[in-house]
Order: C-alpha cells, then sequence, then structure tokens
C-alpha cells in the first residue's frame, strides 16, 4: 500500500510539473494535462484499442523470439568457454551495429507487413538478452557446476536442471529493458506500411499537428509501461523469494 | 577400493601432478595435507573427473567416472544451488540417476539435524547448516568415492568442531572412501585415519593417525608441518 501511495505522489508530481510547464508555454504544442486525461475517453472510442493490440502483438512476438533463440545462446556462451570463443566475437561485431540502418533491407527482404516489423524489434531486443543471459552464467558460482559434473550431470542437463531455473530474475530484468526498448522502436517499425499501432498513431498525429492525440498517446504508451514493468515486479518477488 | 594409476594434470605448460599412482585401499578418511598451491585440489577435481588427465582413476579396477559410478564432492563453498531449496538440493542428484528414497533422506537428515531445514533456501541458513546440507546431498547417492575439499575451511572454528563430529556420525554409519584436502593439519588428525603428506604434486609420505589425545595434537601438528 505503502508502495502504491509513492507511485501515485510520483504520478502526482510529474502531472503538477507538466502543467507549470503547459500553463507557462502556453502554445498548442504543449497542452494542460487535463485536456490530454480528458482526451483519452475520445480516442479510445475511435479506435485506440486496436493501436494498443497491434503493437503489444508486435512487441509480444519479438520478445518471446528474442527469449526462445537468446536464452540459450546466452547459456551456452556463460557456460561453455569453447563456445564463447566462437560466438563472442561474432556478438560484440554486431551488437554496436544499429540494426535500424538495416530497416531498408529488411523491407525490401520481407516486405513492408508485419515480418519486417517483428524482426526489426527482434534483432534490436536480441542482443540485450543474450549479454544479461551470459553475464548471468558466468555471475553463477562455477563450484555448483562442478559438484554437478562429479554428481554425473551432462552439460546440458546442469544448463536444462541447473542453470535457467536461476536465469529467471535476470530474464525479468532483461524484459524490462527489452520492453522499453521495443516500445521506442515501434515508432520507426510502424512508420510504414501500417495504420494500427501506438507508433504509427503518435507519428501521424505529430503529422497532422494533433498534439492532444499526441500527448495522449505518449501517456498511454507510459501508462502501458508502467503497468507491465508493475506485472514484471510483482513476478519477480514471487519467483526470487531464494534472494 | 580406489587406485590412482599413473596420474597427471598439467594446466598449459604446467605441470600440476605428474605420474600419481597410489591405493586407497579401505573405506576411510583420507587427509591430503600439503601447502597451497601443491595440487590437492587439482588431485580432488582429476578423481572427480572433472578436469582433464592422463593415467588412470581406477574404482576395483574399472575406470572411475561420474557417470559410473557414484562420486559426491563437496567443496568448501558446499556448492549448493541458491535458487533451490534445501530438500531439493539435497535430492537433485539422486533423483537424477533415478535412485531416490524420500524415506532414506528423511532418515538422512534426521542423523545430521537439517530435516527442519527443508522448505529453506541456502542464503537464508547458516553456513555450519549449509555444509550439513552438503554432505547429506553427498551421503544420500551412497557414493563409491567422497571428495572433500576444504569443506570445513570457511567455518568458524566453533561450527567446524560441531560439523567435524556431525561429520564423523554420518560417516560411521555410512562409512566410504574419502579423500579430504585440508591446510589444518589438527582437522586431518580429527577426522582421518590416514594423512598423506602432499608435496608438489606427489604424495611424500603416508602417516597413520597415531590416535593420540587432544593435548598431543600441537606437537603432532608441529611434526607434520615441517613435513610439507
Amino acid at each position: 500500500m505503502k508502495q502504491l501511495f509513492k507511485a501515485l505522489g510520483v504520478l502526482v508530481f510529474t502531472l503538477l510539473v507538466w502543467a507549470v510547464f503547459a500553463l507557462v508555454w502556453d502554445a498548442p504544442t504543449v497542452p494542460a494535462p487535463w485536456n490530454v486525461i480528458v482526451n483519452l475517453a475520445d480516442v479510445f472510442r475511435h479506435g485506440m484499442l486496436g493501436n494498443i493490440v497491434a503493437s503489444g502483438w508486435r512487441i509480444l512476438i519479438s520478445s518471446l523470439l528474442a527469449l526462445i533463440l537468446g536464452v540459450p545462446l546466452g547459456i551456452a556462451v556463460g557456460y561453455k568457454q569453447s563456445v564463447s570463443q566462437i560466438l563472442s566475437p561474432f556478438i560484440y561485431f554486431s551488437y554496436p551495429v544499429p540494426k535500424l540502418a538495416l530497416l531498408p533491407v529488411l523491407m525490401l527482404l520481407f516486405g513492408l507487413g508485419e515480418t519486417s516489423k517483428v524482426l526489426m524489434i527482434f534483432m534490436i531486443i536480441f542482443f540485450p538478452v543474450v549479454m544479461d543471459v551470459t553475464a548471468a552464467v558466468r555471475g553463477m558460482d562455477r563450484e555448483i557446476f562442478d559438484v554437478m559434473r562429479s554428481f554425473g550431470l551432462s552439460g546440458g542437463a546442469i544448463c536444462r536442471r541447473v542453470i535457467l531455473p536461476g536465469l529467471w530474475p535476470t530474464i525479468l530484468n532483461s524484459l524490462k529493458v527489452t520492453t522499453g526498448i521495443a516500445l521506442s522502436v515501434l515508432f520507426f517499425a510502424e512508420n510504414y506500411g501500417t495504420t494500427q499501432g501506438m507508433g504509427y498513431f503518435i507519428m501521424n498525429s505529430w503529422q497532422k499537428m494533433d498534439y492532444l492525440d499526441l500527448y495522449t498517446g505518449v501517456l498511454i504508451l507510459a501508462l502501458l509501461g508502467f503497468a507491465l514493468f508493475c506485472i514484471f515486479d510483482a513476478i519477480e518477488r514471487k519467483i526470487t523469494s531464494w534472494k | 577400493m580406489l587406485h590412482l594409476d599413473n596420474l597427471s594434470v598439467s594446466y598449459g605448460a604446467k605441470n600440476i601432478i605428474s605420474g600419481l599412482s597410489y591405493d586407497f585401499n579401505e573405506e576411510a578418511v583420507y587427509a591430503v595435507v600439503g601447502k597451497s598451491g601443491s595440487g590437492k585440489s587439482t588431485l580432488m577435481k582429476a578423481v572427480a573427473s572433472i578436469v582433464p588427465h592422463q593415467g588412470r582413476v581406477l574404482w576395483n579396477g574399472e575406470l572411475l567416472t561420474p557417470k559410473t559410478h557414484r562420486i559426491a564432492l563437496v567443496p568448501q563453498t558446499n556448492g549448493l544451488i541458491p535458487w533451490k531449496t534445501v530438500a531439493e538440493n539435497i535430492a537433485l542428484p539422486s533423483m537424477l540417476r533415478g535412485e531416490w528414497d524420500e524415506n532414506a533422506m528423511a532418515e538422512l537428515c534426521a542423523e545430521l539435524g537439517i530435516n527442519h531445514l527443508f522448505k529453506e533456501y541456502p542464503h537464508h541458513i547458516s553456513g555450519g547448516e549449509r555444509q550439513r546440507v552438503a554432505m547429506a546431498r553427498a551421503f544420500l547417492i551412497n557414493p563409491h568415492v567422497l571428495l572433500l575439499d576444504e569443506a570445513f575451511g570457511a567455518l568458524d572454528a566453533i561450527t567446524r568442531e560441531e560439523v567435524h563430529r556431525v561429520f564423523l556420525r554420518a560417516f560411521r554409519r555410512h562409512p566410504v572412501t574419502t579423500l579430504m584436502v585440508t591446510h589444518d593439519i589438527a582437522e586431518a588428525l580429527t577426522l582421518a585415519r590416514y594423512l598423506l603428506i602432499f608435496r608438489e604434486g606427489r604424495i611424500v609420505e603416508t602417516m597413520k593417525n597415531p590416535s593420540a589425545s587432544p593435548a598431543d595434537i600441537p606437537i603432532l601438528t608441529k611434526e607434520i608441518k615441517e613435513k610439507l
């Protein structure tokens, strides 16, 4: 309860600062927070839920892909020195490359539909997942692995039965970070070949100079992000009682 | 019976153990004592087959491997999995071998005084309790060979004495060929039947524990230190 009040306090403070800024700026480019809040009902009446579902779907698929491919790769690189020697150079080489620069390539290869959008988001969030999982595995006490090997566990069994259950806090933390990144990538990924999505809604509002809708879209994104992070935190508290 | 046949271990160009042959004929505690860097822990790891080595480690004439035999390693940091409960930690190796017996586990843990800890996680129990959990996990699989690698080294003096007593009680009920690495000679004299003086990757002398009174331990300790 205490934390809820603290969160509400922060929210109220943010709205106050925004209100003061809006009153001082006094221009359509910075609408007052109460106007934006009232506008929420209007945008939902005009199909906002469809935008939320479209963006949510893209983020969900790309995040699942990043986890399904990134977690096993991170475990392999973190656990086995020989795998790390082969794959780490490739990861370090690819990670800093700005993936958004590859967007035209993705569009050429996969078209303007959902595939290129999902792949764009996936490519950007895949590497942080791999790096987080690798670091977490390397941070585990190696003597645990020695003991398990002395008991006759194979490398595969150690990865499945020992390492993977211990990675849930890392995976949840990685999801928090990558969700934030994915939300920001939406602005680029949803700027073509679609009329559905939060990124499309916000950019379209900006282009029409409908600043009220623009801020409303940003507020909805912020609230969605807040809700998601609260869910991740609740799950983390439940499954990391061992800490 | 455990037999080391011309065992050698190298890390890069550095020979840690060279051509070591030895017979461990009894279900007894053999304390391997030596200075830091003499290769004692490497010997443990070679017997456990978790480092590459040349030569052979045999059990009753057969190659001793973790897959074909039951080897239990208890390191100084106990090697417990933090995200599994005490019960899950103890049961895991036996379960994966398809040999878990709930009653045997309950009985063993009662002997070690830890069955009230089953639902706890390793971080929530004391160091002495963690070592007892690690011992329970080791004894539960009825190992052919038990390897204690400075297993009591991280404990304070009072806790160490208590865990020694618990270990001896469990050992008497479940005798097993045990190799114990320790830098604490008094501990070796307390727990082991044989002391193996280890120097530069070789066993240079074997001493049978004279089972002297506690008052004689400091004198014996001094004598043994001079041999290291």
